[in-house]
């Protein structure tokens, strides 16, 4: 009887080690899915596409109705857009490149661009579309 | 005496103080929260012939040809045969096209000029008369 009462008093402290377990595994979930997408940095309107799909993409280039070509919010020369391509794939090697091409820009300037991304190593290259109801597409 | 004294302080508890790195991965996590976006990009996925596809030699009359001219007229050719329509009968086009070839490849041609909203369109019309692969060219370049 006397040792029952003789044990020390417990502290009153919560026990924070679960939820220590949970943040750091909320953390490393948030280090691994963020993904940096850079914009382009013009507003263009883009076509409407009914079979228009989510990509999951972070190399993003924009094309203006006047041809200029955009990329991580400044305007660059098709010379230059192999290496940019390249320098952002070494960064994110599964990222699929996207381009976002205005309604009206030259679409000569776009299948140049194409080939220069091709250039730069990448194996997936869509079109930026809005996509749209089939009932819906004008 | 100063020996003894040192002796009679309490041990203190051998304790690492995590506070700090609380505070740290807790900013780390705020930080990543808020820089994550979940926001895909939506597109169509498009092919470009490569210059070793170019070896491939495909039968002219397997490809159904879709040529977008400069002023915005639609050109389909298929075995030969290639009549002037409208965008609205791309579709319908194709999908006649593919019914007797399923296998068939579809190619979009555009003049430079032609606007880049057409080219979407084909190549989006020809991908819902069940193409699986669009296939994009330049007519000159």
């Amino acid at each position: 009887m006397a040792r029952r009462h003789a044990t020390t008093e417990e502290e009153a402290e919560i026990n924070i080690t679960p939820m220590l377990d949970m943040t750091f595994i909320l953390l490393i979930f948030f280090i691994v899915t963020t993904s940096f997408v850079r914009p382009p940095g013009v507003e263009v309107n883009k076509p409407p596409a009914v079979t228009a799909e989510s990509m999951h993409s972070n190399i993003l280039l924009a094309v203006t109705p006047s041809g200029q070509i955009w990329m991580n919010k400044q305007k660059i020369t098709l010379d230059q857009v192999p290496g940019l391509v390249e320098s952002a794939r070494a960064q994110a090697p599964q990222g699929n490149v996207v381009i976002i091409v205005d309604q009206d820009a030259p679409s000569g300037m776009v299948v140049r661009l194409m080939g220069q991304v091709k250039l730069g190593g990448a194996t997936s290259i869509a079109l930026g579309a809005r996509p749209v109801d089939s009932n819906g597409g004008s | 005496m100063a020996r003894r004294r040192r002796f009679e302080k309490k041990p203190e508890e051998a304790e690492i103080n995590i506070t700090p790195m609380l505070d740290m991965v807790f900013i780390m996590l705020i930080f990543f929260i808020v820089s994550t976006s979940f926001i895909h990009e939506s597109g169509i996925n498009v092919t470009r012939p490569s210059k070793g596809s170019q070896n491939k030699v495909v039968k002219e009359s397997k490809i159904v040809l879709i040529q977008i001219k400069n002023d915005g007229s639609i050109e389909m050719s298929y075995g030969g045969a290639s009549r002037t329509v409208e965008l609205s009968a791309v579709r319908p086009e194709v999908e006649k096209d593919l019914a007797g070839n399923p296998d068939a490849q579809v190619v979009v041609a555009v003049s430079p000029g032609a606007h880049a909203g057409l080219m979407v369109e084909a190549i989006d019309r020809a991908k819902q008369a069940g193409a699986k692969k669009v296939s994009l060219a330049s007519t000159q370049s």
